[in-house]
């Protein structure tokens, strides 16, 4: 296994209801490793999506720490966290939530930290790779659910990010393109590691490793066969 | 919100444009007193008295006093018919007062002595609906000072920026014997004619003559309406307020509307620094743009209606009013106030992950 990029220390999220406490992440230690597709899995509730924005900066965790190539979070400022974000975290979210008044390539160029000669490059090479050269100059209401998802692909891919962050990419897409989607930010693990929340474990049949949660807790980390033949996740209560 | 914007700027313009045609019409009526001011004697005396006159003679910085006889005139203004002045003035004294006013024949011809004729301004011809051979004024016109025992023909038109009538003096000396003759005054130089009448109301017997300024007439009739001018300035202050607060409550809930993309744009690492400029400058550049086009449709609409609804009404108006177009200024910059608060505000408790998860 390759250097950790991301490592966690018994990070917690958790929530004040009334009088009573509600964890979403409980003490999860995890190492992620660079150039990797890594998956999550676990049932609804168990805080899959709490560890990936967590990982990301997004949230903040209410105890534990972790550090991005040695950075610790909690040393960071909320602008360092989002200069962190910008420069080495790509984003892709269960919703492909597009900027409806700007054209597919303008979207895309939302991503890139700079604009220059070089982004432009990139988007370009980029629409090619996910294979929606054609539709760059289209607005979002004019792309198909599958296409939008691909614009957010390669919006997450303009910064050449360390690691892209996918929350339940596939949700809101039928099984084609849901597959299509998972095989382009399968191919980025060439240039930095890959996050990827689901519920469908076949979604992940070409991911490295496959991180199982349940309660909060990050309970084991099994291979894509194990987690498609529904070993420890299919077997917990939901 | 454009469009919001747009008829925003629209309606108080409109406002402020209507409202200030009162003060238009003022000052247009009473615009022949920029020219000449008109020495006029009080009670029952025909004439001004020798002994003022030869006063009037000796100020400084006159140019000339003229003898001038007049009849009345109905026209149509916005607070209903009221009297205009005809000047009746020697062929020689109507031509200087012409040339200094700028006002030119542009259709028919000068009235010929001691006839019952007279020539108008444009814009005298217009409110009065006037074309050439109609009646100016006659014995069965309306209201205590106006009208002529004979009936007085339009036979030329002037064209020129200032409202002014003339009729020949021996027409006045004929028809109209018992109307009281006055002294018409002007200065060396226009400019000069404010400082002048100025100084002859400071020393003239009020009891005897009175002297009706530019400025004695035009403050008159804005004091007399001070009142309406305050009710109006109150309606406009009112409007213009809530306009622009329902405009800035509108951008607000357009941002909300837009809530989820700065959302997404925060996640994906845009900083909220920029975001807000970014949120701000579209909603300046759109008010603005909304500004713009509510400027251009009010002047176009008033264009139009000037011709169409007002000036048949006697209502002036200035399509192009600066003061219409400066109580709106206050919309783009209320609106993006408004923006630059409530979007700083709510930038600054932004939730990304709140907002992404909700959908």
């Amino acid at each position: 296994m390759s250097e950790p990029i991301i490592c966690s220390d018994a990070i917690s999220l958790s929530y004040f209801d009334g009088d009573r406490t509600t964890y979403a992440l409980r003490e999860a230690t995890i190492e992620l490793p660079d150039k990797e597709f890594i998956g999550i899995m676990g049932p609804s509730g168990s805080g899959k999506s709490s560890l990936l924005y967590v990982l990301s900066g997004l949230k903040r965790p209410t105890s534990g720490d972790l550090n991005f190539r040695g950075a610790l979070y909690s040393k960071m400022s909320e602008k360092q966290i989002t200069e962190l974000r910008r420069r080495n975290f790509g984003f892709v979210f269960q919703q492909p939530w597009l900027l409806n008044w700007q054209t597919a390539l303008e979207n895309v160029m939302m991503g890139a930290p700079e604009t220059n000669h070089e982004a432009e490059d990139l988007a370009e090479i980029n629409f090619h790779r996910l294979g929606i050269h054609d539709l760059r100059l289209k607005q979002p209401s004019q792309l198909s659910g599958g296409e939008k998802q691909r614009v957010c692909v390669a919006r997450a891919m303009m910064n050449r990010p360390s690691v892209i962050f996918a929350d339940e990419p596939t949700a809101s897409l039928d099984q084609r393109n849901g597959h299509l989607v998972v095989d382009l930010l399968s191919e980025y693990k060439e240039h930095g590691t890959v996050v990827i929340v689901t519920h469908d474990a076949g979604m992940l049949a070409k991911a490295d490793r496959v991180l199982v949660m349940r309660d909060g807790a990050a309970i084991e980390w099994l291979t894509p066969t194990e987690a498609a033949a529904g070993k420890s996740y299919a077997a917990s209560p939901s | 919100m454009a469009v919001v914007i747009v008829l925003s700027v629209f309606l108080i313009a409109s406002v402020v444009t209507i409202v200030n045609s009162v003060d238009l019409t003022v000052t247009t009526i009473y615009n022949y007193t920029q020219i000449a001011t008109p020495i006029i004697p009080q009670r029952s005396a025909l004439s001004v008295d020798p002994d003022i006159e030869a006063m009037v003679r000796r100020q400084p910085g006159i140019d000339r006093v003229m003898d001038a006889g007049a009849f009345f005139m109905n026209i149509n203004t916005v607070f209903g018919r009221v009297p205009f002045i005809c000047f009746a003035l020697t062929d020689e004294q109507r031509n200087y007062l012409m040339a200094r006013s700028g006002d030119h024949l542009v259709a028919g011809r000068l009235p010929i002595d001691g006839r019952p004729e007279a020539i108008l301004s444009e814009g005298l011809v217009n409110n009065k609906k006037l074309k050439l051979g109609d009646i100016v004024a006659g014995p069965t016109d309306e209201g205590g000072i106006s009208g002529s025992p004979v009936p007085v023909k339009l036979v030329g038109i002037m064209d020129g920026p200032t409202w002014i009538a003339f009729t020949s003096r021996s027409f006045a000396d004929i028809a109209l014997p018992a109307m009281p003759t006055f002294l018409l005054v002007t200065a060396n130089t226009p400019g000069g004619l404010a400082a002048l009448s100025h100084s002859l109301d400071s020393q003239v017997d009020h009891s005897r003559v009175q002297v009706l300024s530019n400025h004695n007439l035009v403050q008159q009739l804005r004091d007399s309406l001070a009142s309406m001018y305050l009710i109006m300035s109150l309606v406009n202050a009112m409007v213009i307020l809530v306009v622009a607060i329902m405009s800035g409550m509108l951008s607000n809930i357009y941002f909300t509307q837009r809530l989820s993309e700065f959302a997404v744009l925060a996640a994906i690492g845009l900083k909220r620094s920029i975001l807000i400029w970014h949120a701000v400058s579209e909603t300046a550049i759109l008010t603005a743009i909304g500004w713009v086009l509510g400027i251009i449709v009010t002047w176009t609409s008033l264009s139009y209606m000037r011709g169409t609804v007002f000036e048949p009404r006697g209502m002036l108006i200035d399509p192009h009013d600066i003061i219409a177009l400066l109580y709106t200024v206050p919309i783009p910059l209320i609106i993006t106030v408004f923006a630059i608060a409530t979007i700083s505000f709510r930038m600054s408790r932004l939730d990304p992950v709140a907002i992404i998860e909700r959908r």
